[in-house]
Order: C-alpha cells, then structure tokens, then sequence
C-alpha cells in the first residue's frame, strides 16, 4: 500500500459520512447522495496530491460536494455504477427526509422557509446549523472572506426570521422583550398569558452558549 | 400585531435561529454514525481504487477483496428489506438481499447479485445454462471478465452479458469459417445469427436497438457479407477471449 493509497484510505474513513450527510440533507433522492459521493471521492483520489492537510482536507471535501451538487445532478460516477450497494443501502434505509417528522408544524414552517430562501442564504444557514461549520469554515469552502460570510449569515439569519413570521412563528430567545397589542412583556410572561395571536407561535430556543 | 423585540441573534454557530435548524436537521448525526458501518462503503472504495488504477497500469480492472467486517454485515442485515446477507468469516454470497423495484426502467424486480461474492462465478455458470455458444467456446471462458470488478447485477443483466459474449464468439467463428471457407461451419454460425434476435433474453433487454442491431448482422451474415459482422466483432469483441479459434 503506497503512502498515497494509505492518505486517501485515512481520509476516506474519517469523513465519508459526513459528507454522505451533506449530500443527503441536499438530495431529494437518498439514494443519489450515493453516486455523488462516489463522484466527490473520485475527485480526491485522483486529486489526493491537492487535498490540504489536516482538518482542512474535510472542508476541501465539503467544497467538492458542493460544485458536485451544483454541476451535475447525475454525477460522473453514477455513469459507471461505483456506488451501487451504498446506493441500494441508502433506498433501503429511512435516513434523510424520510426520517424527519414533517408533520410537526413547526419544523414542516421551518422547511418550508427555508425553502423559500435564496440559494446562498440557505448554503449558509444550513452549513451552519447542520454541518456545525463555522464562519471561518465556511469561508474556506466558499472562497469569501470569513467577515463577508459572517455579513451574509446575519442576512440570511434575518431573511429565515422574516419567513416564519411570514408563516406565523416569531423566533425569541429568552429574555427577549415581546411586543404585544397590550404592550411589553417578559416572552415567558407573554407565552404564558395567552397575549400572543391565537394563530401565532413563538418558539422560545435557549440563548447562544458558544461563541465562535 | 405582535412582533418580537430583543437582542438579535448573533453568529455564533448554535443558539437562536441556528439552534431552531440543528432540531430540523433531516439526517441525524446519530443516524450518520449508525450508517456509517454500511458495506457499500467499503464496497465503493474499492471501486473508486480500482476505476483509476486500472487505466494507470494498463491491466483490466481487478476489483480487490472488499473488506466486510462483522459490523458492516449486522448492519446491513438491519438495513436491507426482507433480505439476508448470507456470509461468513472469509466467504461471501452472491445474494444481497437488495431487489429491484418494479417500474424502474434500468432493473427488474429481482435480486442484485454481488459479482464481487465468492461463490458469483458458479451462480454465473448455472445462470449461463442455454446460451448456446459457438463450438470451443463455452461460458466458463467469459465469467472471469464478468465476475472481475462489476458490482451488482440482476440475473438477467448477467445472462444478457453472457449471450453478448456468446454472440461474439459466433460472430467469431462466422468470420473464421467465411475465411476458411468451411461451409458447413459458416451455416451453422448463421442459423445461430438468424436466431438471435428472437432469444428471449435478447428481446426483453432491448432498450437501446439491441434486436435491429443483431437483425442486421444476420442479415449480413446470410448475404455473405462480412463486413458488418466484422464491424460488430471489431467494436465488441476484440478484447475477448477466442476459444472458437481452436473448435
């Protein structure tokens, strides 16, 4: 086993289902997250001399699944069936959409928001809260200056709250102040009197425990 | 009209709106981790070794051994639907327990067997029974070059895969017997050529002009004109092997 082989091999072990899960949060089809990780695997094998070193090496995957998804829907490797047992095993199993409880209103609001969102806004949103990137993460797969993509991420923040409200949800942290018809309130005070719109939501999520 | 007043959220990657998403994740980091034991795996990172090593060193590409492990089997044993991965510490079965479902245009409804598995080339041998091939000739010839980094297939994907390489061997034999002149021979290749495009096999995988195809190299082959049947034999045949030659 050459030293080549040995570093793709590392690699391939320590972020297939990471980037598995990217691809499946952004497939409709469970299955073809399959022949796109094939096609994104293929890419770093041949390119293995090119992939960063280090923590690194997973944003570079990150960023290969991404000009994949955004290329070729039917990714190069699907063409000569390299991932067909994954593929299978994907159909066969409930991962991905499948698995997420839709019939919960407030999560089929949320989807749907963000559904409804600008491409990029949605990119950035998701790598957040999803892939658990940071800023200056992001900024390495996207190519923009992390200030640039800090800049969007508050945008794209705002863009998704204005959605839901849309759709009859107000996003509060606790602690916020709410403005009701009958003035200012503590949320929780609002929320428990009843001085929220019948056919609104707040959804009460706990402050931010980490900073970047 | 209500609206929300307070701090707005901040970057941090979790809290606020962020915290909101990560409940709404659609896969799971738990549902990856558990995932991440499936055979297919390793099953495509040998293909991916193997789809660029080949070409490099010139050779035909040899799927390696892939490396199941007790793991992978439990969990694709929880994975598949009504199947069984039979296998056992240093064997492997053809059957996967995966089937096609019905209305898809590339399969059929029944089970994607492993050419991979140890015991693929006998189960190839007894799907290959009925496929006559040209005198020398015989199955046993092609299934190395099927069994030999191929993936999954269907029954019938392997018996039309086989019947491609008996018709070339027919085609084969055709042309050595029009250079040789032996008649007999060449008429016996022909009948076999004029057949061919009514093989069940043949009909029911025509999905790209296989059937006309066939029908015009019979054709040709009962002018007496070889020159489509050496086209067909030049862009199939070429790197197969050619028992026929020593019939």
């Amino acid at each position: 086993v050459s030293a080549r082989d040995a570093r793709f091999e590392a690699l391939y072990r320590a972020t297939r289902s990471d980037v598995l899960g990217y691809l499946l949060r952004r497939t409709p089809q469970r299955e073809d997250a399959a022949d796109l990780l094939a096609d994104v695997y293929l890419t770093a094998w041949r390119r293995i001399d090119d992939v960063p070193p280090g923590a690194d090496a997973r944003l570079w995957l990150f960023g290969t699944a991404r000009r994949t998804l955004a290329n070729s829907y039917r990714a190069d490797a699907a063409h000569r069936n390299l991932a067909d047992r994954l593929r299978l095993e994907l159909r066969a199993s409930d991962i991905g959409r499948a698995g997420l409880d839709l019939t919960d209103a407030n999560t089929a609001a949320l989807h749907d928001a963000l559904a409804d969102l600008e491409p990029d806004a949605r990119e950035l949103l998701t790598l957040t809260a999803w892939e658990q990137l940071t800023a200056r993460e992001i900024a390495q797969i996207t190519g923009d200056a992390p200030g640039t993509v800090r800049v969007q991420l508050h945008r794209a923040r705002a863009q998704l709250r204005g959605k839901l409200a849309r759709l009859g949800i107000s996003v509060a942290r606790r602690g916020d102040v709410v403005e009701t018809e009958a003035g200012f309130h503590h949320e929780m005070e609002a929320a428990a009197s009843g001085l929220l719109d019948a056919d609104r939501r707040m959804l009460l999520v706990e402050p931010a425990l980490q900073q970047e | 009209m209500t609206s929300i007043r307070g701090d707005e959220v901040h970057d941090s990657p979790i809290g606020g709106i962020d915290a909101l998403l990560a409940d709404a994740n659609p896969v799971s980091p738990d549902d990856l981790k558990a995932l991440d034991a499936a055979a297919g795996f390793d099953d495509l990172f040998e293909r991916i070794l193997a789809e660029d090593a080949a070409p490099r060193a010139g050779a035909p590409i040899r799927r390696r051994k892939s490396r199941r492990t007790i793991a992978s089997l439990a969990l694709a044993a929880t994975l598949l639907v009504g199947g069984a991965t039979a296998a056992a510490a240093g064997w492997s079965s053809v059957h996967t327990g995966f089937f096609g479902h019905e209305g898809d245009t590339e399969n059929d409804a029944s089970e994607f067997l492993d050419l991979g598995a140890d015991d693929a080339p006998q189960v190839a041998a007894r799907l290959a029974v009925g496929i006559p091939f040209a005198p020398g000739d015989s199955a046993a010839a092609y299934i190395p070059g099927l069994v030999s980094g191929r993936g999954l297939m269907q029954a019938d994907g392997i018996r039309s895969y086989l019947t491609s390489d008996a018709l070339c061997g027919w085609w084969g034999a055709w042309l050595q017997s029009d250079r040789e002149g032996d008649v007999a021979a060449r008429a016996r290749a022909t009948s076999v050529l004029r057949d061919a495009p009514t093989w069940p096999i043949v009909v029911q995988n025509d999905g790209g002009g296989t059937v006309t195809f066939y029908e015009q190299i019979a054709a040709s082959a009962e002018r007496g004109d070889g020159a489509i049947v050496q086209q067909a034999f030049t862009a199939n045949c070429e790197s197969l092997p050619r028992n026929w030659e020593h019939k």
